[in-house]
């Protein structure tokens, strides 16, 4: 051993820990190396020195303190101890001052907004807040008709203008205005109510009409007055059953109107429905190079409390128009992995805005009662689409798998394009697709099956909605895990693609 | 060695013996653990933290802790084991807030250096010397890392077996012995001279 090994056993040899061969090892290299030997005086000396280092004693009195910390140690102690300790902190005051101005942000927004918007994923709820109450501080201070002309600008300038007749849904309105008082701050908030709720009567044939907006502040009220339409429809129909404030009965009063302003040419929900199943046969028979609809540059995902009911009726209306939802932006990928984590109902919709089925990414909380109870699950039918994960099977499991389970996989291969589907298909238990059929079939449901390319087999199921908790139970109960993984699912047939993993046999 | 470094047979048992009337009621014996293991822990915590107020409070956090822990007890280990554990994590918790590093910048060495020996000898001469070797000590161990600081501290200076120390630590031997050796080398450069 040359002396760098020996070093690194100094240590050990200093506290006796090693065995007497190797013992007797370093010893024999001590007696013949000065610089070793002196090391190990070093590491004695170092080690002395720690062991008899002065040690500490404990103050006087400390069982008592002990004793009496003990005894202080309720709840009510513990946390006025807690508050001090934090108040003596100045990250603790710089995280209480910015706490309590959100507060009062939230506060403020509340008293002006009372309705759903803070329900919205953070991101959008913030910057539409923000906007919002910027938007109502530059409203306010108008007095002069000239000025607000200036400052005001698409639905407010048509809420505001005294010479805009007042639209069938209005009266009700009117009525809160001339008795709701005159000062400004009233006014302020009744104009902003009444722009809102003007833009959220589920279809409006003016709206195409506005004017486009002249700069780009108004353009942003414009933008942003128009998802708040949508969300207030959204709200008429989810919240109203969770939340009777006033503004769900002001809601309530758009509902009873809203046929009135709506053209006589809007389709039905039978209708639209009938549409949509209509498009989606059609996909059925997409050319294979035609990119998918996640694929495309404009998809969009909302959440669900931002999915409006008035998009069902102004769907026909948007596509014409082909352009992207007024409440939908595009998302980072931090904002979309953030949904996720958190799962609730999302909504992907195209450029064209045709795909605007409401479909549960996964029942919030696991619940599948809340699913149905909150509303997210519409219409009556919901279409699913999932996509097996295909998991390797190892040779013992082909080796197991029965003659039978054999011939299944060749019928099941017929439907499949290329052999190595075929392949791929085999190491899914068809035992379990042929399973989840007849449940669904059982439910009053139909399935079809369809082998894509990459070894993946996809499930398109059409549900009747009461059903649909029936399934998503059964699935986790029987079948495995519906997995959030809209970046490997293929999309293609559906607007939600749900990985259903199998459980390895 | 120390003699309050050693962790026989007998003192394992005795504290056993006091465990087991405490959970049958007695406040007393929960005292006498308190006093035959204070110092210990005490000195544990000062040695990490360098502070002795914050010392004192951890060091009665960690009885506290005792307090509320000893029922669920099952003897299985060492309390010695179950005591550092705690102190060390609550000292390890309470280096790396950033209250108490601002704090550790403010406050001067000098203050550290008001600590009460365990054994204070008739000689002041003596006395003095061995106060210089602490401060020189402690000085050198505020300088490592915290992994390495606790590695040393209930080796070298309270001379815990590998096997306490892995439990309390909750690490592997192997790292164990890796952290020890280059927490040594570096305090043996530090001390070098001074003590």
């Amino acid at each position: 051993m040359n002396c760098t090994d020996i070093r690194k056993q100094l240590y050990d040899y200093a506290d006796g820990l090693m065995d007497t061969q190797d013992a007797a090892a370093v010893e024999a290299h001590l007696s013949s190396c000065a610089g070793c030997a002196e090391a190990l005086e070093n590491i004695r000396h170092y080690l002395g020195s720690m062991q008899d280092m002065e040690k500490a004693a404990a103050p006087a009195g400390f069982l008592q303190d002990v004793r009496a910390r003990i005894e202080r140690k309720s709840w009510a102690s513990r946390l006025g101890e807690t508050f001090l300790s934090l108040l003596s902190r100045p990250s603790f005051l710089k995280l209480a001052g910015a706490g309590a101005t959100l507060t009062l942000v939230v506060a403020i927004y509340i008293s002006v907004h009372q309705p759903l918007e803070y329900m919205l994923p953070e991101k959008s709820v913030s910057e539409d807040s923000k906007t919002i109450i910027r938007e109502e501080q530059a409203a306010s201070p108008v007095s002069s008709p000239e000025e607000k002309a200036e400052k005001t600008s698409g639905d407010e300038i048509a809420a505001e203008a005294p010479p805009a007749p007042p639209p069938p849904g209005e009266p009700v309105l009117e009525m809160k205005q001339k008795s709701g008082g005159n000062s400004e701050k009233e006014r302020t908030k009744i104009t902003s109510r009444q722009t809102r709720l003007r833009a959220s009567a589920p279809v409006r044939t003016d709206k195409p009409e506005r004017p486009p907006a002249e700069n780009p502040s108004a353009a942003k009220a414009d933008e942003v007055l128009s998802g708040f339409s949508d969300r207030s429809g959204a709200g008429s129909s989810v919240l109203s059953r969770e939340e009777p404030a006033p503004e769900a009965q002001t809601d309530d009063l758009l509902e009873s109107e809203a046929p009135q302003s709506a053209p006589a040419s809007t389709p039905s929900p039978a209708q639209e429905k009938q549409k949509l199943f209509a498009k989606r046969s059609a996909r059925k028979t997409m050319p294979e190079g035609e990119p998918r609809p996640s694929e495309r540059p404009g998809r969009h995902i909302v959440p669900d409390e931002t999915l409006p009911e008035s998009r069902q009726d102004n769907k026909a209306s948007k596509s014409e128009s082909d352009k992207p939802p007024a409440d939908a932006h595009k998302l980072s990928e931090q904002e979309v992995s953030s949904w996720l984590d958190n799962p609730s109902a999302v909504y992907i919709l195209d450029e064209s805005g045709s795909q605007t089925d409401a479909l549960p990414l996964n029942p919030p909380r696991g619940s599948e009662r809340e699913v149905l109870e909150s509303g997210h699950v519409q219409p009556e039918w919901t279409t699913l689409v999932f996509t097996s994960s295909l998991i390797p099977s190892s040779k013992k499991e082909e080796k197991a798998r029965s003659p039978s389970s054999d011939r299944e996989m060749e019928t099941e291969s017929q439907a499949a394009p290329a052999e190595k589907e075929i392949d791929g298909l085999g190491q899914v238990r068809s035992s379990d697709i042929d399973a989840i059929s007849s449940f669904i079939k059982s439910k009053g449901g139909t399935v079809d099956k369809e082998v894509r390319s990459g070894g993946h087999v996809t499930l398109t199921i059409h549900l009747p909605r009461e059903k649909y908790p029936d399934l998503l139970k059964y699935l986790r109960e029987n079948q495995g895990m519906i997995l959030k993984n809209p970046e490997s699912a293929p999309s293609g047939k559906g607007l939600l693609n749900l990985n259903l993993q199998f459980p390895a046999q | 060695m120390n003699t309050d470094t050693i962790t026989d047979i007998s003192t394992d048992e005795e504290d056993f013996d006091w465990i087991r009337e405490f959970k049958q009621g007695s406040e007393q014996a929960f005292n006498r653990l308190v006093l035959k293991h204070k110092n210990r822990v005490y000195n544990l915590c000062f040695s990490m933290l360098g502070a002795s107020d914050d010392a004192n409070d951890l060091a009665q956090e960690t009885f506290v802790k005792m307090y509320k822990g000893l029922h669920t007890f099952r003897m299985e280990a060492k309390l010695t084991t179950w005591l550092y554990r705690v102190a060390v994590n609550l000292c390890k918790n309470r280096v790396t807030s950033a209250h108490f590093r601002r704090k550790k910048q403010s406050i001067s060495l000098e203050s550290a250096e008001e600590f009460i020996p365990q054994n204070k000898s008739d000689d002041p001469e003596s006395n003095e010397i061995r106060r210089r070797q602490r401060i020189a000590i402690q000085e050198c161990v505020d300088a490592l890392p915290a992994d390495q600081k606790e590695v040393v501290l209930l080796k070298d200076m309270d001379g815990l077996p590998y096997e306490d120390i892995t439990g309390i630590i909750k690490q592997t031997l192997g790292t164990v012995k890796s952290r020890l050796f280059r927490a040594r080398e570096k305090l043996r450069h530090c001390l070098e001279g001074r003590v």
